[in-house]
């Protein structure tokens, strides 16, 4: 892709948008008058309500993958591949609202979800999962930062490495200050910023080119026999590896537990699903009005994932890229707060809190909390650059990830919602899952292209298969040996087990350091 | 209502929805659409297109004004 921009405008939005977030954040804090305690800083009190939830979920849902390759299945697909995109990746924030409220309902004090796998499960799944845990933020976040850094440089020319430090510094700062509240503020602007852009593309296409003209266009293809339906065969497998593969990053990504656990009572299960249903229309509206009307205005382009950002120059100029630029700028930062306040929380709670320092105090959890953050905020910058070099594709990963991480979600689902859920089946199913997925998609990349490599690996059916085959070896291990043990778990012995950061003293709170082993036979 | 009650109640509705929206989503519209083999005509690709600029419309409305509304009432409750 031709540089569009120069690199002075890439690191002026860099400097607005990091500058302008501390800004507000400090401004926020003095505002409130009272000092920042540790549960503030990880729950956001807890009493966020449900249109600052909504917006907060749509933001750390909406990644820059979304702009760009909603854009690019429009592209190659037609009208399937928006359809696909935006249904096969709300569902699982709309189906979460079912575990957001469980979890309310269960443990309505826990910080993270893995604070309550180990209360309901044993020390080896709540290792387990906290691998996967970590796992699903480390790639999210860095498949985030190396997303924006990539873009940037596409489109303004900027040092790819530079951007790759700055992009994570420009939500650490305040994520560092403000915690979690001042994550939520962000998104809600940011979520704020995407909207209205979006609104100025659709309309600057629908009133330059009109529907009719690529109507035409679609028509006239040599591919328009599935650009023009829903029936449309690889629109359709694109649209299950989504589905399947988008619920690992979902159910075992403590930035959507998280935004459950600040919510208020009333708030949690509502903000999913208006969240979830205001989400689809983003994939929806980008991918339908910069990638199919990309393909139906004949617009040629060297990959179909950089259509989005060449169809905003075709449509608006300049002033395009640069609204492109900002608006998945905007997502980058949403949801590299959103991965890195999630980070935080698993670090401080479940690896210090529980095994290095179990009498911390509140005023220690938070300095903890701060160092954490920036920390990791500074070391994704890193991780980042690492898989640049290593020549590691986003798209690739992004179809990949499911098979990695979605072997926790029927563990961690049936944990909290089902009393027969085992120790033994919720590790063995998430173990062998993964174990299970990994070996399917090699399997098959092999029988189907007679090799093993990146580019075998990457197709649709290896992908399927290795998706599919995780959920039906974890679903059937985890609810197998539930019904063989005949075991019951008492769900209502976890509602005093978790403590508020802020009641941590001297002496730690036997409850939140002991394991769960409560599993009695009926 | 006592809070357990009130999530209760919550739990079954927000269930209801997600299960719902879920069928609607991935199974009923895309299968009868992809089993009947539907080409889109210009009036239903306007009608298509109409569709998507509306829910982003509606929905960005939606989720900008409701946490002003909402920051409105809280700071009116303190005070």
């Amino acid at each position: 892709m031709n540089e569009m921009l120069s690199s002075s405008v890439g690191y002026l939005i860099l400097l607005i948008f990091g500058g302008g977030f501390t800004a507000v954040t400090i401004m926020m804090q003095r505002r409130q008058g009272k000092e920042m305690t540790a549960e503030q800083f990880s729950t956001a009190g807890r009493n966020v309500g449900v249109g600052l939830a909504s917006a907060s979920i749509i933001a750390a849902w909406t990644w820059a993958a979304t702009l760009m390759m909603s854009s690019s299945t429009g592209y190659q697909y037609g009208i399937s591949g928006p359809y696909w995109y935006a249904a096969g990746a709300s569902i699982q924030i709309l189906l979460f609202a079912i575990v957001a409220i469980n979890l309310k309902k269960k443990a309505p004090n826990a910080h993270t979800f893995l604070e309550f796998i180990a209360q309901r499960f044993d020390v080896k799944n709540h290792r387990l999962m906290l691998g996967f845990a970590l796992m699903t933020n480390i790639i999210v976040t860095a498949m985030v930062i190396l997303g924006g850094a990539i873009a940037l440089n596409s489109l303004t020319g900027m040092n790819i490495f530079v951007a790759a430090f700055l992009i994570p510094l420009t939500f650490t700062i305040y994520t560092m200050i403000g915690g979690l509240k001042a994550s939520f503020v962000a998104d809600y602007f940011n979520t704020v910023f995407i909207f209205v852009i979006l609104f100025i593309f659709a309309a600057a296409v629908y009133y330059k080119f009109g529907v009719t003209s690529v109507y035409e266009g679609l028509k006239n293809l040599p591919s328009s026999q599935h650009m023009l339906t829903m029936a449309s065969v690889p629109g359709l497998l694109f649209g299950m590896i989504n589905i399947i593969g988008n619920f690992g990053t979902v159910f075992v990504d403590q930035a959507y537990w998280q935004r459950a656990i600040a919510s208020k009572n009333s708030a949690a299960s509502k903000a999913y699903i208006y969240g979830g249903i205001a989400w689809f229309s983003i994939p929806f509206a980008v991918a339908t009005f910069l990638g199919v009307s990309a393909a139906g205005l004949g617009i040629a382009v060297d990959s179909p994932d950089s259509i989005a950002p060449v169809m905003a120059s075709h449509v608006l100029g300049n002033l395009g890229s640069i609204l492109f630029l900002t608006m998945l700028f905007m997502a980058v930062m949403s949801t590299g707060a959103a991965e890195l306040t999630a980070i935080t929380n698993i670090i401080v709670t479940d690896i210090y809190l529980r095994s290095i320092n179990p009498k911390a105090s509140s005023k220690k959890i938070l300095s903890t909390s701060r160092k954490v953050t920036l920390g990791f905020g500074l070391a994704m910058g890193v991780f980042s650059i690492l898989l640049f070099y290593l020549g590691i594709s986003l798209g690739f990963v992004y179809m990949a990830m499911g098979i990695f991480v979605s072997g926790a979600v029927i563990p961690v689902t049936l944990g909290l919602m089902w009393r027969k859920a085992t120790n033994t089946g919720a590790f063995y199913g998430a173990l062998l899952g993964m174990i299970g997925g990994v070996v399917a998609w090699n399997t098959s990349a092999y029988l189907i292209n007679g090799h093993i490599n990146v580019e075998a690996l990457g197709g649709l059916y290896p992908m399927l298969i290795g998706n599919s085959t995780v959920f039906i070896i974890s679903g059937i291990i985890s609810i197998g040996h539930g019904l063989l043990a005949k075991k019951e778990f008492d769900f209502d012995e976890l509602k005093d087990k978790f403590k508020s950061f802020d009641e941590h003293g001297d002496e730690p709170l036997r409850e939140e350091v002991a394991y769960g082993s409560t599993t009695t036979v009926k | 209502m006592d809070p357990q009650q009130q999530l209760n109640k919550d739990a079954k509705l927000c269930t209801r929805w997600a299960l719902g929206l879920t069928f609607l989503f991935v199974l009923l519209f895309p299968g009868v659409m992809f089993l009947t083999g539907y080409q889109y005509t210009l009036s239903f690709f306007k009608g298509w297109t109409y569709l998507a600029f509306g829910w982003l419309i509606i929905a960005g409305i939606c989720i900008i004004v409701g946490p002003v509304v909402e920051f409105v009432r809280e700071k009116k409750d303190s005070e």
